[in-house]
């Protein structure tokens, strides 16, 4: 996987949706799934109950697919973006704590993202436990 | 298989569309497995009781007891767009009232098939197969014995509201 991730030459925000899925690992019946799940979602960002389904399986899973990454990622980074950029409020934070750290990994490995753009993360900042 | 199917205890036309797709796909694919009412709140339609495995969207539910996940990406994009949004009003003729195109000219149980034929059960279900190229492969779908018997099924565990009548 890390030899993946250093070998990976990041895709702008634009090739995203005619990136191979030959660029990643095979996946399984059930990363398939999640996968194409996920894409769906994906275009419902605008419902909570979507974002709680990604930040959930986020809180176990480094990737949308499991512990691979696979093209769905960037598919779902590219909506999630906009999204996650708007979140400022202490509650949000909190809320998608799980979505935030993996669209920072996802635009520190896999999408070139123009520094405006960016997703800000603030590391330091006090989130209150997470309740499960 | 140590799969689980659940059931949306909902009673608007999402539901019934969610449970239409879980039903025939499991009347086609697993007919040993039954969706079920949950006892409890669950947001998962889909769970492997052995792994933990779970789906929590029944499309990708649909294409995972299909083992094939991008059958018809035009049929599927027009669910997962246009219908979807229609299917969220609540309201059948709002379905009823998004263009589809021919994209199936034989009917056969593919998962996108049955995704798009349980978007629009409830806006073609009172229609005439002789009606279009549409109603006809809807008609024809219909008639599969394993998709009529999933379409029972689906009815027989979803509680429909009464739709409010319009003066």
């Amino acid at each position: 996987m890390a030899d993946l991730i250093s070998k990976f030459t990041k895709l702008s925000l634009k090739e995203v949706s005619s990136a191979k899925d030959s660029l990643f690992p095979e996946l399984s019946a059930e990363q398939k799934a999640l996968s194409s799940q996920f894409q769906t979602l994906s275009t419902r960002l605008d419902e909570d109950e979507s974002l709680i389904a990604l930040n959930n399986a986020l809180r176990t899973q480094t990737f949308i697919a499991g512990n691979v990454p696979s093209k769905a990622d960037l598919v779902v980074f590219e909506k999630a973006l906009p999204v996650a950029s708007k979140w400022s409020s202490t509650d949000d934070l909190a809320k998608y704590r799980h979505i935030i750290r993996w669209a920072d990994l996802i635009q520190n490995t896999f999408v070139e993202v123009p520094q405006e753009e960016q997703l800000k993360v603030n590391h330091n900042i006090e989130l209150p436990r997470e309740i499960k | 298989m140590s799969v689980e199917l659940y059931a949306d205890k909902g009673s608007n036309l999402s539901a019934l569309v969610a449970n239409l797709k879980l039903s025939i796909a499991a009347s086609v694919y697993q007919p040993k497995l039954a969706v079920v009412v949950p006892e409890e709140d669950t947001t998962a339609v889909l769970k492997d009781k052995k792994s933990g495995f779970e789906l929590v969207e029944a499309n990708a539910a649909v294409k995972y007891l299909g083992s094939d996940f991008d059958d018809n990406k035009t049929a599927l994009d027009l669910e997962e767009n246009e219908l979807y949004k229609a299917i969220k009003t609540n309201s059948a003729e709002k379905v009823g009232s998004v263009k589809i195109p021919t994209v199936f000219t034989k009917a056969a149980t593919t998962p996108s098939q049955i995704i798009l034929f349980s978007a629009l059960y409830p806006a073609l279900k009172e229609f005439k197969a002789s009606d279009s190229e549409l109603t006809q492969w809807f008609s024809d779908f219909a008639a599969i014995e394993k998709v009529s018997a999933g379409i029972k099924h689906a009815l027989s565990i979803t509680k429909l509201e009464r739709a409010k009548e319009q003066n």
